[in-house]
């Protein structure tokens, strides 16, 4: 259901420049990946743009763009052609600098989107895992299989039995 | 072979540096400079999108008269899995209002309630879904909404700024209705230091809790009661998670579900525990002030010690009651049994053993259940003899996944699911063969 509203380009910026940071952090902890975490970002915020008329309080406004960008970020597919404004901006970012723990990062990489989104959202920012479920659009019981799993898969691949 | 208690404290160094790493160069400037240029290319969507829904229409009409005109009756055509019926209009005005978290809650087939907490707003049904009404508290606290619906009449919202709000301010505001939303008052505010409410729940107009998450770390997760005997207007802090030990207390070990009272005085707490730490089921026969480990027999052929965990608990009267217990193997594959009771949680005995890939259920009675696998297509899958036999009745119509799932008889029932722009409220009266949208976005 899309709705006329009107334009409030400066407060719609302003919560772009507040929010969009810890919305990185969020999106980067799952994909590890510089530009798709960018991706994720920036399709959160457009889909806030669309549901403005809903976030103009900014007290709710944190809580449900991390929703948003979890699921734009479990749902990330690396896009084959580069955007038009890649181009345009003539900015590719280049990647951190490698984690220290080589191993750990590299399984972590390989689960599935939705077990790292749980094992982050669990572990780094303490949500309990029914609060995870309604994070990634799931019910709990997927959401603690999610978790399981990718416990089971990175202790598997660290040698820790 | 590393040892086991230095995993949980690699993985959260490993998360945290993952979750500190700063956004690159330029990252705020490049993001608003694009939500800008999308503003007008929705526009242009917009009419694109208008232009070719007036060329179907207009091929759709000289269809119509060409097919009439050399009389070809029309077929029937039938539902395509997975099976939904139109959508009528939805009746609540606005923004659309369920956003999650959404939550439901059917008390009858014809009265419930639903919250889009994302949106912070409450409707209510009294003709079985087919419209909606606002029943929201008018001027209460924006922020992070946890609800509770009792009955047709009584309701609870627990309002917090946290999580996700940079102010040291912790507090709860709880707003309770007790006419079905008409009015609502500001019941009362509980002075909470830290966290933020994981749920509020209520088992008469007096009585009830606000269970606290207080933040987690690798494998604990601290966690705090707080409770009322005067419908919300005075809290009490009952409990917090410890690493005491003592006898009466709730470890700080260990993930926290969300906790289930069956009358004032005696509830459930369950959760899961890191592996081979066992299930996490916890009892309080005093009303939240003590809590006491439940010793859980497991089901034949499942070792003593399991990495395994509670879920699904809920009774359907005040006897008779289920959970599943989920056991992971090391490789994570999951193994899943129905526990039940049937003297109010005196005793819990195991059951049959769910279908694959299916984790959570939804009994209506001590016989009659359902559950989804995620796995195939968000199939409903029916028992009608306590989960001994399940039948696959078919999908549940979900793009993303359905995040709840709950029948008031054997063939009515309400399913939410998980779309792009918020949660869809579905609806069956044919046991979930059938499903028709009552909400979209």
């Amino acid at each position: 259901m899309a709705h006329e509203q009107p334009v409030d380009a400066a407060g719609f910026d302003a919560a772009v420049h507040a929010e969009s940071g810890r919305l990185f952090a969020v999106a980067y902890s799952i994909l590890r990946d510089v530009q798709e975490a960018e991706d994720a970002v920036q399709d959160t915020m457009e889909q806030a743009w669309h549901s403005w008329g809903a976030l103009r309080d900014p007290s709710k406004r944190g809580a449900w763009l991390r929703q948003i960008c979890v699921r734009r970020a479990i749902r990330s597919r690396r896009r084959l052609l580069p955007r038009l404004w890649l181009a345009e901006s003539g900015t590719v970012q280049g990647q951190p600098a490698s984690d220290p723990d080589p191993d750990l990062d590299r399984g972590y990489r390989r689960l599935t989107p939705q077990q790292r989104a749980v094992v982050t959202l669990h572990y780094e920012y303490g949500y309990t895992l029914d609060e995870c479920a309604s994070l990634i659009g799931c019910q709990p019981g997927t959401a603690r299989s999610h978790l399981a799993r990718a416990l089971a898969s990175l202790r598997k691949e660290l040698n820790y039995g | 072979m590393g040892k086991p208690e230095e995993f949980d404290p690699r993985l959260k160094s490993y998360l945290h540096r993952g979750a500190s790493t700063p956004a690159p160069a330029g990252f705020e400037a490049r993001i608003a400079a694009r939500a800008r240029r999308q503003r007008r290319g929705w526009v242009l969507q917009v009419a694109a999108a208008a232009a070719l829904l007036v060329l179907a229409v207009g091929l759709g009409i000289a269809l119509q008269r060409a097919r009439q005109s050399v009389g070809v009756t029309p077929t029937p055509t039938p539902f395509a899995s997975p099976n939904i019926n139109p959508t009528p209009t939805p009746t609540p005005s606005g923004p659309y209002p369920l956003l999650p978290p959404v939550s439901l809650r059917m008390i009858s087939a014809s009265t419930g309630w639903a919250a889009g907490s994302g949106t912070n707003r409450i409707l209510r049904t009294a003709d079985g879904g087919s419209h909606w009404d606002d029943a929201g508290p008018r001027g209460a606290q924006p922020g992070n909404w946890t609800t509770f619906f009792l009955d047709a009449n009584n309701a609870w919202v627990a309002s917090s700024l946290q999580p996700g709000s940079d102010t040291p301010d912790f507090s709860v505001h709880v707003y309770r209705t007790s006419d079905g939303g008409k009015n609502w008052n500001n019941a009362g505010v509980v002075a909470a230091g830290q966290g933020w409410p994981s749920s509020v729940s209520f088992v008469d107009a007096s009585h009830g809790w606000l269970f606290m998450n207080l933040g987690g770390a690798a494998g604990s997760q601290g966690v705090a009661f707080y409770g009322t005997a005067d419908g919300g207007r005075t809290w009490t802090k009952l409990s917090e998670a410890d690493t005491s030990g003592s006898s009466g207390h709730l470890p700080l070990s260990c993930s926290k579900g969300a906790p289930v009272f069956l009358n004032p005085s005696t509830g459930w707490l369950p959760g899961s525990c890191s592996a081979g730490g066992g299930p996490f089921f916890y009892v309080t026969r005093d009303g939240g002030r003590t809590w006491h480990n439940v010793a859980l027999g497991s089901p034949a052929g499942w070792g003593s010690t399991c990495m395994c965990e509670v879920t699904s608990l809920r009774f359907s009267d005040a006897r008779n009651g289920v959970f599943v217990l989920t056991s992971y193997g090391s490789a994570g594959v999951p193994e899943s049994a129905v526990y039940s009771t049937t003297d109010g949680g005196g005793s819990w005995r195991p059951g049959p053993s769910l279908p694959a890939q299916a984790y959570d259920v939804f009994f209506i009675d001590k016989s009659h259940g359902w559950t989804i696998n995620p796995k195939a297509n968000n199939s409903l899958l029916s028992t009608s003899d306590g989960g001994q036999h399940w039948s696959t009745v078919g999908p549940i119509p979900s793009t993303q996944g359905v995040t709840g799932l709950q029948f008031v008889t054997t063939e009515i029932g309400w399913a939410s699911g998980s779309e792009p722009a918020g949660n869809t409220l579905i609806k069956t009266t044919d046991g979930g063969q059938t499903w028709t949208t009552q909400l979209s976005p």
